[in-house]
């Protein structure tokens, strides 16, 4: 039974069927010259996979996209200025409806609010209809006003976390930096040493081959 | 409990569901992995810590879309492949001379100086260090993720999108030139 050299390889990356596997083990009991082969490519393939990793010089991290909760108590701040323009807001559009004479269209769509002396002859708002849209506008502007707060809190809080990761990673570079100063530092030495030894060590060689 | 030693399909899942906490376990997993894979495609650092980022951005963004949480690592390493492709693109725009299939030039490597190095450890590590940068490219890739991660022939042919067969031969001619290269060393030892 013959083999070829790529079905060593694969025999050692575990890649073969499990008969040709079965019939390569059988052939490698009987043939030292395959055996040699094996090992030739298993001393190969360790050398390759065991080539040592390096450390990335960045840690990879990402930051959540919505709020982390642990924020979330240190997001009342921005509330009463945004109640005070949501309340100014809801306060002009209430006077301006009651100054400004106020007209109702009825259309397929749905319901136009109008102010002044319009050209055509809307009816005249009654006061029910008026309460209607400003309850109507008010829900609105409840609603735009959560938006907007919702909006800061988030911010303020992604800013908020976003500075502490920093700081937690500025000083873990920091003693990251120091490690590997006092690491070169040994390694340099010991290189020095050791470049030394080997030194005098060929000196001594060649000292005992001289006449 | 989500911990590092949670299993990828967990993980998966849950930063699929948006556990920020999750992906950055996974980011943890496979950061080392696909740093070195892309540093000795680049042979530059900063490159290989730009296009890692990259690649877990777009990992983080895409993870809706992968459908078997099992394949993580593959489809990790296939953006990888692909954000790698992208830039050789860029610095490359008119054609790449590189056969990704050619026998590879060991002529670089001088045997004479091999033969002056030891043999064993950090020499030995040095020397297959040095002969897998002379492979090209698309060979020392496949060596890196067959040799090195243990990807599946089927999965390497998925990762750098091309037959499996290329993908064998890819690693079979790239194993032959670095014994090729090694053999002064491999004789002393």
């Amino acid at each position: 039974m013959s083999y070829t050299p790529e079905e060593l390889i694969d025999y050692l990356l575990d890649e073969l069927p499990s008969e040709r596997r079965s019939q390569i083990e059988a052939l490698l009991q009987s043939d030292g010259a395959a055996r040699e082969e094996l090992e030739r490519q298993r001393r190969l393939l360790q050398a390759v996979g065991g080539l040592p990793e390096e450390v990335p010089p960045r840690r990879l991290s990402f930051v959540p996209m919505e709020v982390p909760p642990t924020s979330l108590v240190r997001l009342r701040r921005p509330i009463p200025r945004l109640l005070a323009m949501a309340a100014a807001i809801v306060l002009a559009v209430a006077a301006g409806i009651w100054a400004g004479n106020p007209t109702l269209d009825r259309h397929a769509s749905g319901w136009t609010l109008a102010f002044g002396a319009p050209a055509g002859s809307p009816a005249t708002a009654t006061d029910a209809q008026l309460r209607q849209v400003l309850r109507e506008e008010l829900a609105l502007s409840e609603s735009r006003w959560r938006k907007a707060l919702l909006e800061s809190a988030q911010t303020a809080a992604r800013a908020d976390w976003t500075r502490s990761e920093f700081e937690a990673l500025r000083r873990e570079i920091a003693e990251t930096h120091e490690d590997s100063v006092a690491a070169f530092d040994f390694l340099n030495a010991k290189h020095e040493l050791l470049k030394r030894q080997l030194l005098e060590f060929e000196m001594a060689s060649f000292e005992e081959v001289l006449p | 409990m989500l911990s590092s030693k949670s299993a990828d399909s967990e993980l998966v899942g849950a930063a699929k569901g948006g556990d920020p906490h999750a992906f950055n376990l996974l980011v943890a997993r496979w950061e080392r992995k696909l740093y070195n894979y892309l540093l000795r495609s680049t042979g530059n650092r900063e490159d290989a810590m730009d296009l890692c980022q990259e690649a877990f951005l777009k990992a983080c963004r895409g993870l809706p879309t992968l459908a078997s949480a099992e394949r993580f690592p593959n489809w990790l390493f296939r953006i990888a492949h692909n954000e790698l492709a992208s830039s050789h693109r860029k610095a490359r725009p008119t054609s790449s001379s590189e056969d990704p299939d050619q026998l590879p030039d060991i002529a670089s490597l001088s045997r004479s100086r091999l033969g002056d190095f030891g043999y064993g450890g950090p020499e030995l590590s040095f020397l297959v260090e040095q002969a897998l940068s002379t492979l090209p490219a698309a060979q020392r890739e496949v060596v890196v993720l067959k040799v090195q991660y243990g990807f599946k022939f089927d999965e390497i042919a998925e990762i750098v999108g091309c037959p499996v067969s290329t993908a064998k031969s890819r690693l079979y001619a790239a194993l032959a030139a670095l014994r090729e290269a090694l053999q002064p060393v491999s004789a002393r030892a």
